[in-house]
C-alpha cells in the first residue's frame, strides 16, 4: 500500500524522502476559481498557506472543492452547500491528509467546509478570503446584495434606466473578495471565526489588503502544528463554541441563514442546537441598556471596509417602548446606507485586533433570530 | 393549503405560523391536495437535485443530508490511517 501511495505523488515532483519524512501532509480545501469569484482570490492566498505549511515543517497539497457561487448558481446554490460537504468529506477520509485548511468566502463555502470537516474530524482550520472593498457610485457607496434592490426601485420608478441600473449594481464589485454586507458570507466567516475555528482576526480583514496574505501564511502555520497538538474539530466545537457563536450573530445582526448553517454544523459535530437553545441564549435577563455602545473589530478609516456590520441590530423591546430605537455603534464606515443607527466612524485601527463585541452585556433579546419551528402545513 | 383570505397567526415569540382555520376544512383541504397528487415538486433537472430533496432534513434542522448525520467522526471511527 505503501508503494501505491507514494508512486503517483512523485509524478510533478514529491521526493520519496519528503513523502516519508513524517512531516505533516496537509490539505488545502480550494473552492476559488473562475467560477466562484468571490473565493478565487484564494488560488493566490493558497501560495501563502503553502509557505506557512513549509515553514512549519509540512507538505502542502492542493485540492478542488466545488464551487458555490450565489450569484451565479441557478437553480440557486442552496442545493450545493450538501454536494460541496459531500465531495470534501470523501477527499478528507479517502486521501492521505493529516489536516487540512478550508478555504471559505461566499456563503455557504464556509458551512460546508466546517460540516465536512466535523464529519470527518482531522485537524482543520479556516482561511477566509476576506470582503471586498466598498462600491462607490456618484460620490454614495454601493453595498453588495442590498444595491441591487435600491437599484431596483429606483428603475422601476423611472428614475435611472436599464443601464444605469447595471452600472450601479456593477459598481457594488470593486475588488476581489466577496460581499462587503453582512450578509451571510460576512456572517458566516464571522461566525466560523467565533466557533475557534480560524485565526482570530481572520474574517474581517478585507481581501486585497496585505494582512490577508499574511494571515494566509499565519493560518498555513498553525494548520501544521494544530496536527501535532491532534487538535481536531471535536476539539474545537463545543456546546459551547456554538453558545458563543449564536450570541455574535444576535451581536452583528448576522445573516438569517446562519442558523441553519449553525445547526448543521453542529449535526455533524453530534450537536444538537434545537431553538429552545435559541431562546435561552436571548434570556431577556442578559437584556443591554441604553448606555451600552456596540463595539466591532476591524473598525477603519472612512471609506475601508472592516469587519462586522452591527449597525441594523435592533435594540431591546424595553428601549424601543421608551423611543430609543437605536444604540449607537463603532461601525466600519461600510453602512451602505442600511443603517438606522448612529455610528461612530473612523476609530482608531488598533480596535482591529480588539475581540469585544459588546463592551456591556451582550445580549438583547430583540437581537434573537428565530426561525419558525411549526410548518403551516 | 393557504388560500386568499385565510389568516395565519405568527408569533415570534413562540417561533410559530398557524393558519386559523379550523380542522374540518382543513382536513378537507388535504383530502382535495391528495386528489390531486399531493404536494407539487419541481421537476429534477439533475441528479443531484432527485438526491438532495429525497434526503435533506427541515429547515430548522439546518437542511442537513439526513442520512449523513450519523457519520461522526469517521477518521477517528474507521481503520486508522497510516498517511506515511
Amino acid at each position: 500500500m505503501t508503494a501505491l501511495y507514494l508512486e503517483r505523488y512523485h509524478n510533478f515532483g514529491l521526493t520519496r524522502e519528503a513523502l516519508q519524512s513524517g512531516k505533516s501532509m496537509i490539505g488545502i480545501a480550494q473552492t476559488g476559481s473562475d467560477l466562484s469569484p468571490c473565493n478565487r482570490h484564494h488560488i493566490v492566498l493558497a501560495e501563502r498557506v503553502r509557505e506557512g505549511i513549509r515553514t512549519q515543517g509540512g507538505i502542502a497539497f492542493e485540492f478542488p472543492v466545488h464551487p458555490i457561487q450565489e450569484t451565479g448558481k441557478r437553480p440557486p446554490a442552496a442545493l450545493d452547500r450538501n454536494l460541496a460537504y459531500l465531495g470534501l468529506v470523501g477527499v478528507l477520509f479517502g486521501y492521505p491528509l493529516d489536516g487540512v485548511v478550508l478555504t471559505t468566502g461566499c456563503d455557504k463555502t464556509t458551512p460546508a467546509c466546517i460540516m465536512a470537516a466535523a464529519t470527518v474530524n482531522i485537524p482543520a482550520i479556516v482561511l477566509a478570503g476576506g470582503p471586498m472593498l466598498n462600491g462607490w457610485y456618484k460620490g454614495e457607496r454601493t453595498g453588495s446584495g442590498t444595491v441591487v434592490w435600491k437599484a431596483r426601485e429606483r428603475l422601476a420608478a423611472g428614475e435611472i434606466d436599464y443601464q444605469g441600473f447595471l452600472d450601479i449594481v456593477s459598481s457594488s464589485a470593486p475588488s476581489i473578495g466577496h460581499c462587503n454586507t453582512m450578509g451571510t458570507a460576512t456572517t458566516m466567516n464571522s461566525l466560523a471565526e467565533d466557533l475557534g475555528m480560524s485565526l482570530p482576526g481572520c474574517a474581517a480583514i478585507p481581501a486585497p489588503y496585505r494582512e490577508r496574505v499574511q494571515i494566509a501564511y499565519e493560518t498555513g502555520k498553525r494548520i501544521v502544528d494544530m496536527v501535532w497538538e491532534d487538535l481536531k474539530p471535536s476539539d474545537i466545537l463545543t456546546r459551547e463554541a456554538f453558545e458563543n457563536a449564536i450570541a455574535v450573530n444576535s451581536a452583528i445582526g448576522g445573516s438569517t441563514n446562519a442558523p441553519i448553517h449553525l445547526n448543521a454544523i453542529a449535526r455533524h459535530t453530534g450537536i444538537e442546537l434545537n431553538e429552545d437553545y435559541h431562546h435561552r441564549i436571548n434570556d431577556p435577563a442578559l437584556a443591554i441598556d441604553e448606555y451600552c455602545l456596540l463595539f466591532i473589530r476591524g473598525t477603519d478609516p472612512i471609506g475601508y471596509p472592516g469587519g462586522a456590520e452591527v449597525v441594523n441590530m435592533q435594540p431591546p423591546d424595553h428601549l424601543i417602548k421608551r423611543g430609543i430605537l437605536a444604540l449607537p455603534c463603532i461601525g466600519d464606515g461600510r453602512q451602505s446606507g442600511t443603517s438606522g443607527s448612529p455610528s461612530i466612524l473612523n476609530a482608531s485601527p488598533k480596535l482591529r485586533r480588539v475581540v469585544v463585541w459588546l463592551c456591556c452585556k451582550p445580549m438583547t433579546r430583540s437581537a434573537s433570530i428565530s426561525t419558525v419551528v411549526r410548518p403551516i402545513f | 393549503m393557504l388560500q386568499t383570505n385565510d389568516k395565519v397567526r405568527i408569533d415570534l415569540n413562540r417561533g410559530e405560523a398557524n393558519i386559523l382555520i379550523d380542522d374540518a376544512e382543513l382536513e378537507q383541504r388535504f383530502q382535495v391536495l391528495a386528489e390531486k397528487g399531493g404536494f407539487p415538486i419541481p421537476e429534477h433537472q439533475t441528479p443531484w437535485q432527485e438526491i438532495q430533496r429525497d434526503m435533506v432534513a427541515q429547515f430548522d434542522e439546518g437542511m442537513v443530508l439526513k442520512p449523513a448525520v450519523k457519520y461522526q467522526p469517521i477518521a477517528q471511527r474507521h481503520t486508522p490511517r497510516d498517511n506515511h
